[in-house]
C-alpha cells in the first residue's frame, strides 16, 4: 500500500522515450540555430556584409573584434547539448532498430556540426562528448581539430557503407527537415560534406586533401545538385528563420542593428550586381552603406535611418551547403586537378545557382578568367563564393573560406581612401585587436572552461589561426 | 462628591516601600503615583470606586475601596510576563521557560496595529533573526520572509506556514514571459500567505531552529511560521468587532536624477534621443520632438525636476473586518468577513488589489469528545503593472518612464491620441509613451481559495488524548495578460528611428493547487514522580500536494483590441504542467520537566517521500533541546538585580526533499533558444522533441540541515529589563542542486546532492521599560541579528554555481563566500594596481575572468520599537535598519545608460583621462601586452583621454564592460517602518453607549527612508526576482515602493 501511495514520481509532463523521427527535427534545428542564427550574425559582420548601426549597439563587440569567452556560450551549449546530444540519441536508437537511413542523416548532420566547431574553436571535445548520462563523463577530453577531421571522414564512410535505402524514406518523411526523406540527396550531402572537409585542409595537409578528394571522385561519388537546407520556416512567431527571429522581431527591441557594410556594398555597386536590392533594404534616402566598424559615429553626422540595413526574410531557408557552394567546391577540385570536370563550367554553374537562389538575374556578370593564373582563378571562385553566401545565407562559411584562402583580399588603405578597391576588406575603424589582425577563431566559451577541467585553461587570442589556416 | 483616600504600597516579599507605583481609579482617568516612601493620596468618587495599582515587574492589584479612607497594598512579583505562552510545533502551547530554543510569539494587537494588508509585513523589524521584505510598492505584492538566512542554494528557502496546525500553500504568484527566473515581463500577484486577513489572526509564532521544527521533518528546514487564528470562547457572550481603516500612499523613494544636462547624445541636442546626454540645460525655448503635419513643439530647455513624481498619483487602501464571536456553555463560534481594496500609485487601476475573506470557526466539547473546525474562503482580484524588461512588443512601464530625458515633462504625454504623443510620432523610437503602455497592455488575475481543517479530540484517559486532524487548501488562480498589437505607419519617424511593430499577444494561465494533510496524534500528560513530569506525543502524518498549470498563448492578433485565444491565424501554443508529491511521516516527542526549572525535550520524525528514489526514500530527523531556569534553583546566589535567568541549548535536524520528477531524464518539446527569441515546434506540420538538458539522478537524497543553538534569557530589575540572546549554527549538507555541467557532456545540468552551506549568527532581543510614571509609560524593544552565511563546499572541480545573471553581472555561489556573490568584468591592472586602458580609445581593458564585486549579505539587521502610553493615548514608532550588502539595480543601469543618473555628471562630462590609468606596452607586436621577468605586465603612462563623443559610452557597459559595477548599489537602509498614534476611549466615557471599546488610530507605514549616498536610485528592498534566493539579486525596473498613512477605527460591541 505504501509503495503504491508513494509511487507517483513518473513525470506526467514529458516523455521518457520518443521515436527518432521526432528527435531529428529538433537536432537539425539546433544546428540551424547556430549557422543560421548567432553565427550568421558573426559571419555576416566578419565577412563584411554587415556592420553595426551607429544608433544602437547590439553587435558592437562582434564588429570591434571584442569577443569575450562569454559571448558564444549559448551557441556552444546549443550545439553540444542541443544538436550533438540529440544526434547521438538518434544514432543509438537507429542502430538498435537498424534504421540506417536515420543513422546516415544523424551522422552527416553530426559531422557537419562538428566541422563548424573545429573551424571556430580548433580543439574541441569529440569522442568523449555526449557521455554525461551514459558514462557519467562530465569532463570530456579536448581533441585536436585535425584528429576530429579524420574521424569525421571515417564516421561518414561507415554510415555510407551501411544498407541505406534508395528513394524516399516515408517513415522519416516529415522528420527529415532537409530532404523530406530523399535518401539519394542525403548520400550526395554526405559526399559534398566530405569534399568540403578535405578541401579545408588543402593548405595544411595537401597530400591528405588531394588523396581524399581523388578517392572520392574515383568512387563515383555524386555531389549535391540542390541545396542541403532547412526550408520549413513559416512567418509566425518562433517558427521563422532564426536570423529573422532573433534580429528582426520584437525579441530584440530594435531591428536596426545590422547595416550595409561598405565592403560588400561597394563590390555589388561597382559590378552593377542586382543582388544589392536583395541583400539590403534601402534607407530613407535610398541605398547607402557605412564603413565597417564605425558605429561610434554620432547620429547627427550619420543619421541612422539613411543607411541601408540588412534585408532578412522570415521564411528564408537556413543553408547547410547550398547548390552554388557544391559547384564552387567542385570547381576548385577541378582547378586543383583533384577532381574531374571543367572548372570554368562548374564555376559558372555555381554563379548561376547563386543568382537563382537569391532570385536575381545574373546577366553576364563575373566571367571566369580562363587565362588567369591559378591564384586569379581561385580568387574568382572564392570571391563569388563569398558573394553567394551574402546576406542571410552562410556568412560563417564565407568567413572560414576567407581564412583558408585569403580571399577577398584585405585593402591596404582605408575605405574612405580614393585608392580603395571595392570589395576589399577593411579593418573595422573601431577594431580593438592589436596589430590590426582579423579574428580567425572564437575563444573557448567560459561555461565550458569553467565547468570542464579538461578544457584548455589558457585562452588563445582570437587572432590565432586554427590548425588548417596556414595560407 | 469626592473624597480623599491615602495609603502605602510595599513590596510583598521584602516589605520595602515601592515608589512610582501607578494608582488609578478604575474606569476613569483619575490617577496618581506613589512617592519616595511608597505613599499616595488620591481623590475618589464617593461610592463604588476601585483602585488599580500597577508597577512594572509586579502583578497588578485591584482593591475595592468601599468605606475605607486608607488602602495599603503589597505588590508581588509578576511571573506571568515570563511565562509567556508560545505556540510550538503541532500547535502545542508551552510556557516560554520550558523551551530549549529561541521562539517568539507576536500577538494580534501588534499585527494589525499599522493596518498592513499582509500579516507578515506587520512583523518587519520586530523579531530578531527574521528578515521580512516586500517585493515592491504595488498593492498585493509578495512578502518574503527568511529565517536565519539562506541555506539552500537551489531549493526552497521559505519557511513552512502552518495555520491552526495545518500546513498551507505559500506558493508565489509570480509570472514572467520568459523561463523561470527571467526578467521578461514579470508580474507579481503576491504569495499565498498574504491571503490571510490580518484581523483574523490571534497570534503568530516563529520557530527558527531545527530543534524547534524537526517534528515537521522534510518541510521544516527553513523554519516554521505558526499562525493561530481568532476563535470564540466557550461561555462568553456574543461580541462584535468592527475594524476599518483608510490609508493613502505615495512613492517612498524615486530615483534622484541629474538636472544639469538635457535631451541628446554625445553632447549634442538630438530630438529623437531617449537620453540626457545632450547640452547643458540653458532654460531657453527650443523646438523639439518630431515634425508632424509640418509643425513641431516648443518648450523650455530646462530640467523637469519632478517629472517622475508628477507621474504618480495617490494610492488608496481600505481594510474592513467585521467579526462576530461568542460561545455557549459547550461551544464557541467565530465568524468574520474582511475586505481589502487597494489602488496603487500608478495612474489608472492597472495596479489594483481586492481581497475578500470569509472565515468561520466553531468548536464544541463534550465530556470526552471535542471537535473544532475552521473554514476560510479568500477571493483575490488583482491587476499589476508589469515589471522587468519588455518582451514581444509589450513594453514595461517603469522601463519606459526612467529613460525619458530630464527636460521632458512626462504628464504632458497623458493624451496618447495627441498627434505628437501617439505611437507613430512619439519623440523617440527607443521608448514608448508610458501612458500608452499603461492603457494598451494589461492583465487581470482572479484567485479563489478555500482552506481549513477539522479536528477531533477524544480523551481516552485523564492523561491521554487522541486527536485526528485533517486539513485542506485548494486554490485556483486565473491570469489573463495581454499586449496590444499595432503597426506603425510607413512614414512614421518612430519606425525610421528604430521602433518596431507589435504583433500583440494574449496569455491565459490557470493554476490549480491542492494540498491535503492529515495527522493522527496521541498525546499524554503524566506526573512520573512528584517532581518529574512527562508530556508525550506520538503522531502520524500524511500529506499530498498537487498542482496543475494550463498555459496557452497566441501572438499576431487579427482584430486589434480583442483579447481572446481565438484571435490569431497562428495556432495557440499550449502547455500543461502537473506536479504531484506525497509524503508520510511518523513522529514522536517526549518532554520532561523537573520541578518546573529543568526541561528536556526529545523529538524525532521519520519521513517517506514520493520525490526520492523508491528504495531510498526514508529519512530520519531527530532533535533535542533543554532549558534550565537557574534563577528558580539558587536565587540566593544571584545578584539581586537579576530577577530571572534561563539557559538553553538545542540540536536538531530537518530536511528539504527533492522536487518531483528529479530522478529520471526526459525528452521535452523542441524549443531551440536563439539568444534572443526561440524556434518552437511544431513548425510546418512537424512536431519535435529533444533530450532535456538535465540529467536525472536516481541516487538523490534529501538535503539535511543540522543546527545547534545555545541561548539565555535574563531579566533584571524586577523584569524591567529583559534580554534574550541566541547563538546558532546551521549547516545544510547534501544540497539538492541542479548543477551546471559542461555542455560537451551533452547536458547542461545534473541534479545532485552536493555542497554545504553554513549559517551562523547571533540574535539579540532587548526589551525594557525605561520610564514609568503614573500617567506615562515608555517601552522599548530592540532586536539585532547578524547572520553569517558561507558556502563551505560545492563539488570538486565546480568553481561556482550561477544563480542568476543580468547583463554582465553574475550572481553566484562560490566556495568560501557568502551564498550570493556578485561577479562582473574586472579592470585589467598592472602590478601597481593601475587600470590599463586601450591606447587608442582610452577605455579600460577588462580581465578575461570576472572578478568578485561584493555580496548581497547584510552585516546586521536591527529593529527598534518604541511605545509610549499616556492616559490612553498610545504612540508607537518602529525603525528597521539594515547594514551592508549590495544589490543589482537595472533602474540604475538604464538611467545611467541614458545619462539621467547623478554619477554621469562626473567631470562635468568633459573629456577625461581615466584616473590612475596606464597603457600596455607591446614592443614585440604579438598582440599581447609584454611581461617583465616576473610575469608582470609592462605599462607606461596613459595620455589618451575619453573624448567628448565617448563620455556617454564610458558609462555604457557595452563599450566599457567594467563600468558594469556601477549597477551594484549599497543595500543598507534605515526605514521608519511604522508610526501609530492611537487613542482608546476611556470606558467611563463609552459606558452609556452600545460600544464596549473604541480605538481610533492614525497610522503610517514606511514614512521615511534613509539610504547611503551610494544609492539614490531605488528602495534597496525592491525585487523582481521572485521570493527566494535569487530575489537577493536586486531589481529589474521594479518601480518605486510606497509610504502610506491613514486612519483606523476599531469598535467592539
Amino acid at each position: 500500500c505504501d509503495k503504491e501511495f508513494l509511487d507517483v514520481n513518473e513525470d506526467p509532463n514529458n516523455p521518457v522515450v520518443a521515436p527518432v523521427e521526432y528527435v531529428l527535427p529538433a537536432a537539425i534545428t539546433s544546428t540551424a540555430s547556430a549557422v543560421g542564427g548567432e553565427y550568421a550574425i558573426l559571419g555576416g559582420i566578419w565577412s563584411q556584409y554587415y556592420t553595426q548601426n551607429n544608433g544602437s549597439s547590439q553587435y558592437i563587440s562582434i564588429d570591434q573584434f571584442n569577443i569575450q569567452p562569454t559571448s558564444f556560450n549559448n551557441r556552444w551549449t546549443e550545439q553540444y547539448a542541443g544538436a550533438l546530444n540529440d544526434y547521438r540519441f538518434v544514432k543509438e536508437k537507429a542502430a538498435a532498430a537498424k534504421e540506417w537511413n536515420a543513422y546516415l542523416m544523424a551522422t552527416v548532420m553530426e559531422a557537419y556540426n562538428y566541422q563548424v566547431l573545429v573551424d571556430l574553436y580548433d580543439r574541441i571535445p569529440f569522442d568523449e562528448a555526449g557521455q554525461g548520462e551514459t558514462k557519467q563523463n562530465l569532463s570530456p577530453a579536448f581533441r585536436d581539430g585535425q584528429a576530429v577531421y579524420d574521424s569525421l571522414v571515417v564516421r561518414i564512410d561507415k554510415a555510407l557503407a551501411l544498407p541505406v535505402s534508395g528513394g524516399v524514406d516515408a517513415k522519416l518523411g516529415k522528420g527529415d527537415v532537409v530532404f523530406n526523406g530523399d535518401m539519394q540527396q542525403w548520400v550526395r550531402f554526405a559526399n559534398t560534406l566530405k569534399l568540403k572537409i578535405y578541401m579545408r585542409q588543402v593548405y595544411a595537409r595537401p597530400q591528405v586533401a588531394e588523396a581524399g578528394i581523388k578517392a572520392l571522385y574515383a568512387s563515383g561519388a555524386e555531389f549535391l545538385d540542390e541545396a542541403a537546407d532547412m526550408a520549413i520556416f513559416t512567418d509566425a512567431t518562433s517558427k521563422r528563420n532564426p536570423l529573422y527571429e532573433m534580429d528582426q522581431t520584437t525579441a530584440l527591441n530594435s531591428n536596426q542593428n545590422l547595416k550595409a557594410s561598405n565592403t560588400f556594398f561597394s563590390f555589388l555597386q561597382v559590378n552593377n550586381d542586382p543582388r544589392l536590392d536583395k541583400v539590403y533594404l534601402p534607407g530613407s534616402g535610398g541605398q547607402k552603406a557605412m564603413v565597417q566598424g564605425t558605429s561610434g559615429i554620432s547620429t547627427s553626422q550619420l543619421v541612422p535611418a539613411t543607411v541601408s540595413r540588412a534585408l532578412i526574410l522570415p521564411t528564408a531557408p537556413v543553408y547547410f551547403i547550398s547548390e552554388a557552394e557544391s559547384y564552387f567546391l567542385q570547381a576548385e577540385a577541378a582547378l586543383r586537378g583533384f577532381g574531374t570536370g571543367d572548372a570554368a563550367a562548374l564555376y559558372s554553374k555555381g554563379v548561376d545557382a547563386a543568382f537563382e537562389q537569391i532570385g536575381s538575374e545574373r546577366m553576364n556578370l563575373y566571367p571566369y578568367p580562363a587565362n588567369g593564373s591559378f591564384e586569379d582563378r581561385l580568387e574568382t571562385i572564392i570571391v563569388q563564393k563569398w558573394a553567394s553566401f551574402a546576406g542571410t545565407y552562410q556568412g560563417l562559411e564565407a568567413f572560414l573560406e576567407r581564412n583558408r584562402t585569403g580571399y577577398p583580399e584585405t585593402s591596404e588603405v582605408a575605405a574612405t581612401n580614393a585608392a580603395y578597391q571595392p570589395g576589399e576588406f577593411t579593418y573595422p575603424v573601431e577594431g580593438i585587436t592589436s596589430g590590426k589582425l582579423f579574428p580567425t577563431r572564437l575563444p573557448w566559451p567560459q561555461d565550458e572552461v569553467q565547468r570542464n577541467p579538461n578544457a584548455p585553461q589558457t585562452p588563445e587570442p582570437i587572432t590565432k589561426p586554427v590548425w588548417w589556416d596556414v595560407k | 462628591q469626592n473624597r480623599a483616600v491615602s495609603g502605602r504600597v510595599t513590596e510583598a516579599e521584602t516589605g520595602q516601600p515601592l515608589p512610582g507605583v501607578s494608582v488609578v481609579v478604575k474606569g476613569t482617568t483619575i490617577g496618581t503615583a506613589t512617592d519616595g516612601d511608597g505613599s499616595y493620596t488620591i481623590n475618589i468618587p464617593a461610592t463604588g470606586a476601585t483602585l488599580q495599582f500597577r508597577f512594572i515587574g509586579y502583578a497588578s492589584v485591584e482593591k475595592v475601596v468601599g468605606e475605607a479612607s486608607t488602602v495599603d497594598v503589597a505588590l508581588g512579583s509578576d511571573t506571568k510576563q515570563l511565562q509567556e505562552v508560545i505556540v510550538t510545533a503541532l500547535g502545542v502551547e508551552r510556557e516560554e521557560k520550558s523551551l530549549g530554543y529561541a521562539a517568539s510569539t507576536v500577538q494580534a494587537a501588534e499585527i494589525t496595529k499599522a493596518r498592513a494588508s499582509s500579516p507578515m509585513n506587520a512583523l518587519q523589524g520586530k523579531v530578531a533573526g527574521v528578515n521580512i521584505s516586500t517585493a515592491s510598492g504595488a498593492p498585493g505584492a509578495s512578502t518574503k520572509v527568511i529565517l536565519r538566512g539562506y541555506s539552500s542554494i537551489g531549493g526552497n528557502n521559505n519557511p513552512l506556514y502552518v495555520v491552526d496546525g495545518v500546513p498551507i500553500d505559500n506558493g508565489a504568484g509570480n509570472f514572467q514571459a520568459g523561463k523561470e527566473g527571467s526578467v521578461d515581463r514579470t508580474q507579481d500577484f503576491g504569495n499565498r500567505a498574504n491571503d490571510i486577513n490580518p484581523d483574523d489572526i490571534a497570534s503568530i509564532s516563529i520557530l527558527k531552529g531545527a530543534s524547534a521544527t524537526s517534528l515537521y521533518g522534510s518541510r521544516a528546514a527553513n523554519g516554521v511560521i505558526l499562525i493561530t487564528t481568532k476563535k470564540g470562547k466557550v461561555g462568553e457572550k456574543l461580541s462584535v468587532d468592527f475594524t476599518t481603516s483608510a490609508t493613502v500612499s505615495a512613492p517612498a523613494f524615486l530615483p534622484q536624477l541629474q538636472n544639469t544636462f538635457g535631451q541628446g547624445w554625445s553632447g549634442e541636442f538630438l530630438t529623437n534621443e531617449n537620453g540626457s546626454w545632450g547640452p547643458k540645460l540653458h532654460g531657453k525655448e527650443h523646438l523639439w520632438g518630431n515634425v508632424v503635419d509640418n509643425s513641431q513643439q516648443l518648450k523650455l530647455f530646462k530640467a523637469q525636476e519632478s517629472n517622475l513624481r508628477d507621474f504618480y498619483e495617490t494610492g488608496t487602501s481600505f481594510l474592513n473586518t467585521l467579526a462576530i464571536s461568542g460561545g455557549t456553555e459547550k461551544s464557541s463560534y467565530y465568524l468574520s468577513y474582511g475586505n481589502a481594496t487597494e489602488d496603487g500609485i500608478v495612474p489608472t487601476d492597472a495596479d489594483s488589489y481586492k481581497r475578500n475573506t470569509l472565515s468561520f470557526r466553531g468548536s464544541t466539547q463534550g465530556k470526552r469528545l471535542s471537535a473544532s473546525s475552521s473554514i476560510n474562503f479568500a477571493r483575490k482580484d488583482a491587476s499589476v503593472v508589469t515589471t522587468g524588461q519588455g518582451d514581444g512588443g509589450g513594453a514595461t512601464l517603469f522601463q519606459e518612464l526612467i529613460q525619458i530625458p530630464r527636460d521632458i515633462s512626462i504628464v504632458d504625454f497623458k493624451d496618447i491620441h495627441n498627434k505628437f504623443n501617439n505611437l507613430d510620432n512619439f519623440f523617440t523610437g527607443y521608448a514608448q509613451n508610458p501612458y500608452y503602455v499603461l492603457s494598451a497592455n494589461g492583465n487581470d488575475y482572479e484567485e479563489n481559495r478555500i482552506y481549513g481543517n477539522v479536528s477531533i479530540n477524544y480523551k481516552l484517559r485523564d492523561w491521554l488524548t487522541a486527536t485526528a486532524r485533517g486539513g485542506g487548501d485548494i486554490s485556483n488562480g486565473q491570469l489573463k495578460d495581454w499586449i496590444a498589437a499595432y503597426t506603425l505607419a510607413e512614414d512614421s519617424p518612430v519606425l525610421a528611428g528604430g521602433g518596431t511593430n507589435s504583433p500583440g499577444r494574449v496569455n491565459e494561465r490557470t493554476r490549480f493547487a491542492r494540498e491535503l494533510n492529515a495527522d493522527f496524534i496521541l498525546s499524554s500528560n503524566n506526573d512520573l514522580t512528584e517532581d518529574l513530569h512527562l508530556n508525550g506525543i506520538l503522531g502520524y502524518n500524511v500529506n499530498e500536494r498537487y498542482s496543475k498549470e494550463n498555459f496557452a498563448y497566441i501572438t499576431n492578433l487579427s482584430i486589434p483590441g480583442y483579447y481572446n485565444l481565438s484571435n490569431s491565424s497562428d495556432p495557440a501554443t499550449v502547455s500543461t504542467t502537473e506536479s504531484l508529491r506525497r509524503l508520510y511521516g511518523a513522529y514522536a516527542q517526549a518532554e520532561f520537566s523537573y520541578r518546573d526549572y529543568l526541561f528536556l525535550s526529545l523529538n524525532a520524525r521519520n519521513d517517506w517521500s514520493s520525490t526520492l528514489p523508491k528504495n531510498n526514500n526514508s529519512f530520519f530527523y531527530p532533535g533535542v533541546n533543554t532549558s534550565f531556569v537557574f534563577s528558580e534553583v539558587f536565587p540566593e546566589f544571584l545578584p539581586s538585580v537579576l530577577s530571572y535567568g534561563k539557559l538553553r541549548a538545542a540540536w536538531g535536524q530537518t530536511g528539504n526533499d527533492a522536487e518531483p520528477y528529479s530522478i529520471s531524464s526526459v525528452l521535452i518539446p523542441g524549443d531551440i533558444g536563439l539568444g534572443f527569441g526561440n524556434i518552437l515546434f511544431p513548425i510546418d506540420g512537424r512536431n519535435a522533441y529533444e533530450l532535456d538538458n538535465k540529467i536525472g539522478n536516481g541516487l538523490l537524497q534529501p538535503e539535511i540541515t543540522s543546527e545547534y543553538e545555545v541561548g539565555a534569557s535574563l531579566s533584571f530589575l524586577r523584569n524591567r529589563i529583559n534580554v534574550d540572546v541566541a547563538y546558532y549554527n546551521r549547516t545544510t549538507t547534501d544540497q539538492i542542486l541542479e548543477v551546471p555541467i559542461a555542455a560537451s557532456s551533452g547536458y547542461t545540468t545534473q541534479v545532485m546532492n552536493i555542497g554545504k552551506v553554513e549559517n551562523k549568527g547571533l540574535e539579540l532581543l532587548l526589551s525594557a521599560t525605561p520610564l514609568q510614571t503614573n500617567d506615562f509609560r515608555w517601552d522599548v524593544r530592540y532586536t539585532f541579528s547578524n547572520n553569517r552565511n558561507k558556502v563551505l563546499k560545492l563539488r570538486d572541480g565546480l568553481e561556482q554555481v550561477l544563480l542568476s545573471d543580468n547583463y554582465d553581472t553574475d550572481f553566484v555561489a562560490i566556495e568560501g563566500q557568502p551564498l550570493g556573490v556578485f561577479k562582473g568584468p574586472g579592470y585589467l591592472k598592472d602590478a601597481e594596481g593601475h587600470i590599463i586602458v586601450n591606447e587608442s580609445t582610452g577605455f579600460p581593458l577588462q580581465t578575461t575572468q570576472k572578478e568578485i564585486l561584493g555580496n548581497a549579505q547584510a552585516k546586521y539587521l536591527m529593529g527598534l520599537y518604541n511605545t509610549f502610553d499616556y492616559k490612553g493615548v498610545n504612540l508607537s514608532v518602529g525603525l528597521d535598519y539594515r547594514q551592508g550588502g549590495l544589490f543589482y539595480s537595472y533602474t540604475q543601469r538604464l538611467t545611467q545608460f541614458v545619462g539621467n543618473t547623478t554619477n554621469t555628471l562626473y567631470n562635468d562630462r568633459q573629456p577625461f583621462i581615466v584616473p590612475n590609468s596606464v597603457v600596455g606596452v607591446d614592443a614585440d607586436g604579438d598582440g599581447k601586452i609584454d611581461q617583465d621577468e616576473n610575469g608582470n605586465l609592462i605599462t607606461r603612462e596613459n595620455t589618451t583621454a575619453i573624448d567628448m563623443e565617448n563620455v556617454a559610452n564610458y558609462w555604457n557597459d557595452s563599450y566599457n564592460p567594467p563600468v558594469e559595477r556601477e549597477h551594484l548599489r549599497d543595500r543598507s537602509f534605515v526605514k521608519l517602518r511604522e508610526v501609530v498614534l492611537g487613542y482608546s476611549l476611556p470606558s467611563a466615557l463609552i459606558a452609556k453607549t452600545p460600544f464596549s471599546s473604541v480605538n481610533i488610530s492614525l497610522v503610517g507605514r514606511n514614512l521615511l527612508m534613509w539610504t547611503p549616498e551610494n544609492n539614490n536610485i531605488i528602495d534597496p528592498e525592491s525585487t523582481t526576482f521572485g521570493n527566494d534566493l535569487t530575489s537577493e539579486v536586486g531589481e529589474f525596473a521594479s518601480g518605486p515602493t510606497t509610504r502610506s498613512f491613514g486612519v483606523s477605527l476599531k469598535v467592539g460591541f
